[in-house]
């Protein structure tokens, strides 16, 4: 067993024990006070639904639609204790579901959910000790006048809704392994680009299932989900068209490769090696998708051209050509010419230079170095691109790649 | 014009007129019987607004939200506030329509005004009064509210079929049957209405904010849909042609293999997703014939044993392309299956009628359709009268016989004439008539809404 393997067990383990007890100890200290005048249950059956229905924006991490009905309990007063038993309890639940249907369940979400419950919580019980003015109270007309301290504290809705629109994404941007050479600032702006839309129509809805609580009882969950709900088809439909638009991509690599010159699977590992040596580079995300791309249809111009051994010009600025009529690949075909003409780039140091550096570096590695663990046939190919690519940084990330790269990457 | 399109037109005509009629009194009764003017302001300016910018949830059928604002204004002003607040839903007919848009609008707004009159009587029948927010969240006003969805919608819905069937002189009952799922994606808006209502009645509409992000977040998502969904259309396209740019004799094929397939699947009331993917996999049935050498493929003559052999592996190699595009993962049936025939005697598997779907039936007597009426490099194009004797006599054992039935009648009607040229486009095919596309043809269809030209173009645009 690798340390690898022995810290995901561990970290199993550990998850199923943490939410069991978390979840126990919540559900038994708790007698249900007098903040939640609907039951717990419909909340919690909002909540597993949740979880089985997130919201992914394209490139994006997934977001819980759970989280809208753990943010509004937050708001509502949940303890801390209760309101994190109560997420991991959503979440073992929606993953007995998942599982049932055949679905895949990553285990270290439960303490995330757990710990994202707790914080929520013990932020809205914080500030809900300040001295908060009056204006800043919503409460809602059914309620005015009524023994009760329920109501929406502003400053509370201001704190728990951006910890939801803020904490995924520094979360994301902060465990992505794949990335930890691209600045931090780099990686939170990327890790907001891909989950704004989502967190915040779930912080949007948290607020609003906390407002129309006190009236709506029973129907509040379904109620307050049905925008959300509407969010996550119109963001889904985007997300699959997405997909498949970059799977089409790769499935065109292969093209070239039917018509004899080319290895099977090149065009694909050289986009696996491209991302790994962007990601080394520490490029931002745009700039890394537009290098994959390309990567894939850097040979693409081999396709019309009639003789048996092109130069890489034609090669590239025919594929830019066909690549260019697609209509929206604009950069890519920028990056594909760019390819074929790497002398005349001199020291540039824009998008389009750099692309067409890693791409040229990662191709001329898999076509004359295809296993990595051979260090002298990999050498002897660094050597070369340090004279053809002029860019030692390129060269060096791509070392650094090839090295801890175990074994060639299967088509 | 004949004297049935002549008949036609006067129906039409009178049809329109004739919702207006019923329409506009019923607007201005809305107006004057509304209590509250500032409600009056804010619904019908609200149903302007989402008028204004609805969203395409898939080709041919549009969401917006004015069902949201006319069953709010049901609960917070009664029937008379619902029915002026379709005033708003002219809005889009005035600003951005470039036909007509006066006469548009006032049939919007009318039918709508009908439709929002109908949900109306409904719910005051079921609910009777409905005081507040308990009166509202109660479980006999929310069931009301449901059922007067439904009926907002079938109403609305009928509507415009009336419209659609006079103007494209298709049969009602067809028109009617074609939309009527897609209208009732908008019911589950009812649950909007009552949150939007509670908000107005209970905190004040500028909470209405918090429902409007998760709203605007799905509006986002289905602009940026749209966006990429064209823009994979013509990647698509532009992977086939990439197949054929070095065979002058096939260029063109697959686009009008794919626009053919897409017509007949049409014909055959084959549902939105599935024509939708009879139209990728007959635009890339042939991609596999990349990895066959061009010496086969363009050979003056027939093809040898070990030359067909080759050939014979186009379909398995066209499969293995596709293999990992999950959203196309349907399709590769009909790439690898083309060939096939009912009888059992097809490449590359030897499946028989039981085991070949709809999709691929279609793809494959349109493939061989446009290939006998195409010139190749070894014979000539055959007149489209010899190509379907051929289709007929192959019906049975190598092709579906409603499906060649399917292609006979498409042909006839968009006069579908042999390919001498070659090209990439069909907009380019001199052969195909140009058909006006059917939205263009609808004047009165409404731009908006679940029901505006719920239909494919007939033509390719």
């Amino acid at each position: 067993m690798t340390a690898a393997m022995r810290r995901t067990a561990l970290l199993r383990i550990l998850g199923i024990v943490t939410g069991l007890a978390v979840g126990a100890v919540g559900m038994l200290s708790w007698d249900g006070g007098d903040l939640l005048p609907v039951g717990a249950g419909a909340f919690l059956a909002g909540a597993v639904v949740g979880e089985l229905l997130p919201i992914r924006q394209p490139y994006g991490a997934t977001v819980p639609m759970s989280l809208a009905v753990v943010g509004a309990m937050a708001l509502i007063g949940v303890p801390p204790h209760v309101l994190a038993s109560f997420a991991g309890s959503a979440w073992l639940l929606a993953a007995v579901v998942a599982a049932t249907m055949g679905r895949s369940v990553n285990v270290v979400d439960l303490p995330r959910r757990i710990l994202g419950g707790w914080i929520l919580a013990a932020v809205g019980l914080l500030i809900s000790l300040v001295d908060v003015p009056s204006w800043a109270i919503i409460t809602p007309t059914s309620l005015e006048g009524a023994a009760t301290s329920l109501g929406l504290n502003g400053l509370t809705t201001l704190a728990i809704g951006s910890l939801i629109i803020l904490g995924i994404p520094l979360t994301e941007a902060v465990m992505l392994e794949a990335r930890v050479n691209v600045p931090l600032r780099h990686r939170v702006r990327d890790s907001l680009r891909s989950t704004w839309q989502a967190t915040i129509a779930i912080a949007a809805t948290a607020a609003l299932g906390a407002m129309v609580h006190p009236v709506l009882g029973a129907w509040t969950v379904p109620l307050m989900l049905a925008p959300l709900w509407a969010a996550r088809v119109g963001v889904r439909r985007h997300l699959v068209v997405t997909n498949a638009y970059d799977q089409t991509i790769r499935a065109m690599s292969r093209l070239p490769e039917q018509i004899g010159s080319l290895a099977p699977g090149h065009g694909v590992r050289v986009g696996r090696l491209a991302i790994a040596v962007s990601n080394e580079l520490g490029l931002p995300d745009q700039q890394v998708a537009n290098v994959e791309r390309a990567a894939y249809l850097h040979q693409l111009g081999r396709v019309p051209l009639e003789e048996d051994d092109p130069t890489p010009e034609m090669v590239a600025d025919t594929g830019a050509g066909i690549i260019l009529e697609a209509g929206d690949l604009d950069q890519e075909a920028e990056i594909v010419r760019a390819v074929g003409h790497l002398a005349e780039l001199g020291t540039r140091k824009d998008p389009t230079a750099v692309g067409a550096r890693i791409i040229w570096a990662c191709s001329i590695l898999d076509r004359y170095a295809p296993d990595y663990r051979d260090h002298g046939q990999v050498n002897e190919v660094l050597v070369r691109l340090i004279r053809e690519v002029g860019d030692i940084e390129v060269v060096a990330a791509l070392a650094r790649v090839a090295d801890q790269a175990p074994q060639p990457a299967p088509a | 014009m004949t004297e049935r399109d002549a008949t036609r037109v006067s129906s039409y005509r009178l049809y329109i007129l004739g919702v207006v009629a019923a329409g506009l009194p019923l607007l201005v009764w809305g107006v004057a019987a509304t209590d509250d003017p500032t409600l009056l302001v804010v619904l019908v300016a609200a149903t302007a607004l989402v008028d204004l910018f609805p969203a395409r949830l898939r080709s041919g059928v549009t969401i917006s939200v004015v069902a949201v604002v006319t069953l709010a204004g049901l609960l917070l002003g009664g029937v008379s506030a619902a029915v002026a607040s379709c005033l708003g839903a002219s809005a889009y007919s005035l600003f951005r329509a470039t036909d007509r848009p006066v006469v548009k609008a006032a049939f919007n707004a009318s039918q709508k005004a009908i439709a929002a009159l109908m949900a109306g009587i409904v719910f005051e029948t079921l609910a009777h009064r409905v005081d507040g927010v308990t009166g509202i969240t109660a479980p006999r006003s929310l069931l009301a509210l449901l059922v007067a969805a439904i009926v907002h919608e079938a109403v609305g819905y009928v509507l415009v079929v009336g419209v659609v069937s006079l103007d494209s002189g298709e049969d009602y009952r067809s028109v009617l049957k074609h939309g009527f799922l897609p209208t009732l994606l908008e019911v589950p808006y009812a649950a909007l209405a009552v949150l939007a209502s509670i908000l107005v009645i209970d905190v004040g509409p500028q909470s209405l904010l918090l429902m409007v992000v998760p709203t605007l977040v799905a509006r986002a998502g289905l602009l940026a849909f749209q966006s990429v969904d064209e823009a994979y259309e013509r990647l698509v396209r532009s992977f086939a042609k990439t197949i054929e740019i070095k065979d002058e004799y096939t260029r063109g094929h697959s686009e009008r293999v794919s626009y053919l397939s897409d017509l007949v699947a049409g014909e055959l009331r084959v549902g939105y997703e599935d024509r939708r993917l009879v139209r990728y996999a007959a635009m890339l049935h042939d991609v596999g014939k990349i990895g066959v050498p061009l010496c086969v493929i363009n050979k003056p003559g027939p093809l040898d044993d070990d030359e067909f052999q080759l050939m014979k592996q186009h379909p398995a190699i066209g499969e293995n392309i596709l293999r990992d595009i999950d959203f196309l993962l349907p399709v590769l049936e009909v790439v690898r299956h083309h060939h096939e025939r009912l009888d059992g005697r097809g490449y590359p598997d030897g499946l028989t009628a039981q085991d070949l779907t709809q999709a691929v039936r279609i793809v494959t007597a349109v493939d061989a359709f446009d290939a006998m009426t195409s010139t190749r490099s070894y014979r000539r194009s055959m007149p489209v009268v010899e190509a379907f004797q051929e289709l007929h006599e192959g019906a049975g054992t190598q092709f579906d016989h409603g499906i060649v039935d399917a292609i006979e009648a498409i042909v006839v009607r968009i006069g579908w004439e042999p390919t001498t040229s070659f090209t990439g486009d069909v907009e380019s095919i001199p052969n195909i008539t140009h058909v006006k596309p059917l939205a263009e043809r609808h004047d009165f269809v409404p731009e908006t809404g679940p029901f505006s030209a719920d239909r494919e173009p007939e033509t390719a645009t």
